[in-house]
């Protein structure tokens, strides 16, 4: 289920914070670093950082996910070149180390959601062999974000498993608990920075999960019966149509979504930058197939060469979304819920049609106009 | 032989981003804009935006894709004995201002067209290359007359002030009026508001041709008449008061949305409306607060900044003699005090003309004849980032950077000036807008100032007011302008609006063309990939246009979805497939705006027609 290893039970170290900014920068010589920043508007961002400065330890989860950096939004997959009437053709693969600093478990049980689903059936190398480079280093939350429901589905707020490395911050210093041999080698980066932990540590760390645990406040989705229902068919269409006009169908819970990765692919014409990008070769035209994120919230997801679609109307496309997110049948098939409890939905969504206000709505068979 | 290498996740995949404007509609989404250097690679959302808090819509999350994927112009070309080749920009730009020039001096009409996708420099420059060395009025944004005629029936002197809280008023409005084409498509973030306001206990009345989602959650939806919708429904003050036949208790918020391609009909209607909210209530009037919608990200921005056949910079009159003392005095040079022709009509009239930003066909009523009057025209200078119908008729083309590839300014519908900047330089060799146009006036004989940024955006602080506070928004001034102001509408002139209405017993149901706008036929949307494939899938499947019925007339006329029926006018007749929906009213024939083509014969340029309806 989870590729990387248990913890083991020897895997506990601290950093302390003094020397926090010496581990980046020890990270920084072997690998690229992501981490929460402080974005153009003030508030925080996943990006690339340069110095160990930029990144942030005590932040709220970024509103824009982590896995544009496991899957973009357009990601390049092969350029294609025409020379005197012939194709040639090359895969674009990136497979350059990566160390993800500062994840929160939502996310991180996100990004292996994505990691099976393109592991699965047709294996896709190029993102397998992106993620696959990658570290993942979480930051367990000590304070549920005001909107996380992670709780409710197995996503957080602490995880046993999953991590390569998991940060706890105990306040002077961050407790580490190695997960997988990454894990171990990204602590081995900054030997003589990190120092076993104590006892009076451990138990810390356990004392502020139960109290992370204990403080979720109101927002909570109760996957179980919402599950129940879908999957024995009780709910009527009627729930769905009455939340079509509160849906903008603007993709953004798709988008936003941790566990989400529709797609479609289109080739990119490179002619416009051609001259910029220096170093093109002499053949005749050269595009970029991307893969590009696509919503089955938007009407044409669906449609079918013939002009058909099986989706035409939102209802139809709602239900849809909440039937993979939330059945039986897909809990089965994905080995989770199609949830992580971010709550990145409530806050993108245009309309008021987010995760828990619907899974509300299917539990009381009525919809009430959702979220204010 | 295929080989393989390794990539580099450049920064920009994930992370990097400049500071965004949505160029879209006019709610005004803030964003950050991912790029790898050289392409724009995603759009993120911004949870701390006062406007957009966190949400996009459909085309705000794709709004990266129309400067990577478009068709561009990359490099300054210029046409010769019917051949266009590719030229320096000293030259395509000597060659446009010798096209220009050798027209004013024998005395042919010139004009200017500017889209609401400029920024507020670009707009700026252009009314002042009009009113300044082209000595011409003829200066319009193809959808200026729409918005104009919001604003006519409301504040005539120009649009609201800069109060730039327009839309979190309407969320806590306590009773709402929508007068609409559709605003979930048009204005999401706006029907965002109306959504929350519903949700908080708001009554909601919807207006219009036909149904919509936001009619589905309205407390009553009127329809307006198809061929008289300045006749408005009788019970329109009681459905807002709670239907117990009393007005509203609270002044409404009205939300106005150009409902149909007729501007006297929609500045008609706006005006009925402004006199029904105005002269009933305790007070003599219900306190009604007016918020006008502007189709595109910068419609309000361009005509503030003087693109407008009517106004000088700063929406003023043209014979108010402080501004064009003040404009003397800022140009050095005298401006141009007389009105010029709306878009439509200047593209019949003009022999020379410069285009920013725009393609007329895809943004007027009559696409055809806006195809025949381009090429027509001796000189035809076109500044895009984007290829269109336009730029293949262009004599010169000066190929500009796209909004996302430039620095600038943009203002909302509730008149937030927003600043951006550009996430990567402009492919081939264009260059951004502002320096095209200023360069042009230079040429043309402007007295020219300093060639930056900084100083167009100081000289438009002395004439343009908005500007005079260039920050995100001012939270001083008028959100919306009350009712109180519409007695001064000059009587619009309904001679042909609507003229086959009244009496008139020909035929069995009304054809009305729906709304002034449709985002399926706006080139930023077909150059993007994603946002493309409503409009495309809609034009593979009805090449020949469609009208959508309600399934009780379809029933009645015993045909099924994609049959055709043969609809005869006054003027014409057509045969098109239908679409069934229960938006129409029966009765009504409605045609995608994108669409008006197929069936422009049978409306003959009206926004509204009687027609026959056959089975074929
Ligand atoms: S549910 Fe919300 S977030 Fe998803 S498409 Fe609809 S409006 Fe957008
Ligand atoms: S509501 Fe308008 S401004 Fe906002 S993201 Fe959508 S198109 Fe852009």
């Amino acid at each position: 289920m989870i590729a990387a290893t248990r913890a083991e039970p020897d895997g506990r170290w601290v950093l302390p914070k003094e020397n926090a900014g010496a581990w980046v920068e020890r990270l920084l010589e072997g690998a690229q670093v992501i981490a929460p920043v402080a974005g153009p508007e003030g508030e925080e961002v996943y990006d690339v950082v340069r110095t160990p400065h930029q990144v942030l330890w005590d932040f709220v989860n970024p509103l824009d996910p982590p896995k544009r950096f496991v899957l973009p939004q357009t990601e390049p997959l092969a350029r294609i070149e025409k020379t005197d009437g012939r194709f040639r053709v090359e895969p674009i693969h990136d497979e350059a180390p990566r160390v993800f600093l500062n994840l929160r478990n939502c996310d991180l049980q996100g990004f292996h959601f994505l990691r099976r689903m393109h592991a699965a059936d047709l294996p896709d190398p190029s993102f397998l062999r992106r993620f696959d480079s990658l570290t993942l280093v979480s930051l367990a939350c000590t304070r549920p974000c005001p909107w996380g429901f992670c709780i409710c589905c197995e996503g957080g707020p602490f995880l046993r498993e999953g991590y390569d490395l998991q940060l706890t911050d105990l306040g002077g210093v961050f407790l580490a608990e190695v997960g997988s041999a990454k894990g171990r080698k990204a602590l081995e980066a900054g030997q003589g920075l990190f120092r076993p932990a104590t006892e009076a540590e451990q138990v810390r760390r356990l004392e502020l999960e139960q109290q992370a645990l204990r403080s979720f406040g109101p927002e909570t989705c109760h996957f179980g019966s919402a599950m129940r229902r879908i999957s024995t068919r009780r709910v009527a269409d009627e729930l769905w149509e009455a939340m079509g006009p509160w849906c903008l169908e603007c993709g953004g819970c798709n988008l936003a979504c941790p566990t989400c990765y529709c797609f479609s692919v289109k080739d990119r014409s490179e002619e416009p930058w051609r001259g910029n990008a220096g170093g093109e070769g002499s053949a005749e035209q050269v595009w970029t197939r991307c893969r590009i994120w696509d919503s089955c919230q938007y009407q044409a997801f669906t449609l079918e060469a013939s002009g058909h679609n099986p989706r035409e109307a939102k209802r139809e496309r709602i239900k849809r979304r909440f039937y993979h997110k939330v059945s039986a049948q897909y809990y089965r098939k994905d080995q989770a819920l199609g949830c992580v409890g971010c709550g990145r939905c409530i806050l993108v969504c245009m309309g008021t049609t987010d995760m828990p206000s619907v899974v509300a709505a299917i539990r009381k068979g009525r919809w009430e106009g959702g979220r204010l | 032989m295929v080989s393989e290498r390794v990539g580099t996740l450049s920064e920009s995949r994930g992370g990097t981003g400049a500071r965004g404007v949505c160029p879209f509609c006019s709610c005004g989404c803030g964003l950050r804009l991912l790029h790898d250097g050289l392409h724009t690679v995603g759009s993120a959302p911004v949870l701390k935006h006062p406007v957009s808090q966190g949400r996009l819509c459909a085309r705000g999350w794709a709004s990266h894709e129309p400067p990577a994927w478009g068709g561009r112009l990359l490099a300054p070309e210029i046409r010769e004995g019917g051949e266009r080749r590719r030229a320096g920009w000293d030259e395509a730009l000597e060659r446009a201002a010798r096209e220009l020039r050798a027209l004013l001096e024998v005395g042919k009409a010139v004009g200017v067209l500017v889209s609401g996708r400029c920024t507020n420099e670009e707009a700026y420059l252009a009314a002042k290359l009009a009113r300044g060395p082209l000595r011409t009025g003829h200066l319009d944004d193809p959808l200026g007359a729409s918005y104009r005629a919001l604003l006519a029936g409301l504040c005539p002197e120009g649009p609201p002030g800069e109060g730039g809280r327009a839309l979190e008023a309407v969320e806590h409005s306590r009773q709402i009026l929508l007068l609409e084409g559709d605003l979930s498509v048009t204005h999401p973030r706006a029907a965002l508001a109306v959504l929350r306001a519903v949700r908080r206990g708001a009554r909601l009345v919807t207006l219009g041709l036909a149904r919509t989602p936001l009619s589905q959650v309205a407390a009553v939806h009127l329809s307006l008449d198809p061929l008289r919708p300045f006749a408005l429904p009788p019970d329109l003050l009681g459905a807002l008061g709670g239907g117990n036949g009393r007005p509203p208790e609270a002044p409404p918020t009205v939300l106005l949305a150009p409902f149909t391609s007729d501007p006297r009909i929609v500045a008609a209607t706006v005006r009925a409306l402004a006199e029904v909210l105005g002269s009933s209530g305790p007070d003599g009037g219900t306190g009604a607060r007016f918020l006008p919608l502007p189709f595109r990200a910068n419609t309000r921005g361009v005509l503030e900044g003087g693109v407008a056949p009517d106004r000088l910079p700063g929406g003023l009159a043209l014979d108010d003699p402080q501004a064009l003392a003040r404009l003397r005095q800022v140009w050095g040079m005298d401006p141009w005090p007389r009105p010029g022709l709306d878009a439509a009509a200047l593209l019949e009239q003009v022999r020379g003309l410069v285009v920013v930003g725009e393609d007329p066909p895809r943004s007027l009523p009559a696409p055809a004849k806006a195809r025949e009057a381009l090429k027509g025209l001796e000189s035809l200078v076109v500044l895009d980032a984007y290829a269109s119908a336009t730029s293949d008729a262009a004599t010169v083309v000066l190929p500009v950077a796209a909004l996302q590839e430039t620095e600038g300014t943009l203002t909302s519908l509730e008149g937030r000036i927003q600043g951006f900047g550009p996430a990567v330089p402009p492919p081939g060799r264009a260059r951004p807008g502002w320096e095209v146009l200023f360069r042009l006036l230079e040429l043309l004989g402007a007295p020219s100032g300093r060639a930056a940024l900084g100083a167009v955006r100081a000289e438009m602080a002395e004439v343009v007011p908005g500007f005079r506070s260039l920050v995100g928004s001012s939270a001083e001034g008028e959100d919306m302008p009350a009712v109180a102001r519409a007695g001064r509408t000059p009587e619009p002139d309904l001679r042909r609006a609507g003229a086959q209405g009244g009496g008139d017993a020909f035929g069995s149901h009304v054809l009305v063309l729906a709304g002034a706008f449709d985002w399926d036929d706006d080139l930023m949307v077909d150059a993007s990939p994603t946002l493309r494939r409503d409009g495309a899938s809609r034009r593979k499947l009805f090449p020949q246009g469609s009208v959508t019925m309600n399934p009780a007339d379809a029933r009645a006329l015993g045909i099924r979805s994609g049959w055709s029926v043969r609809l005869r006018s006054r003027q014409g007749e057509a045969v098109v497939p239908v679409s069934l929906g229960t938006s129409v009213e029966p009765g009504v024939l409605l045609v995608p705006f994108a669409f008006r083509e197929a069936l422009s014969g049978v409306l003959g340029g009206e926004a509204a027609q009687r027609v026959e309806v056959e089975r074929t």
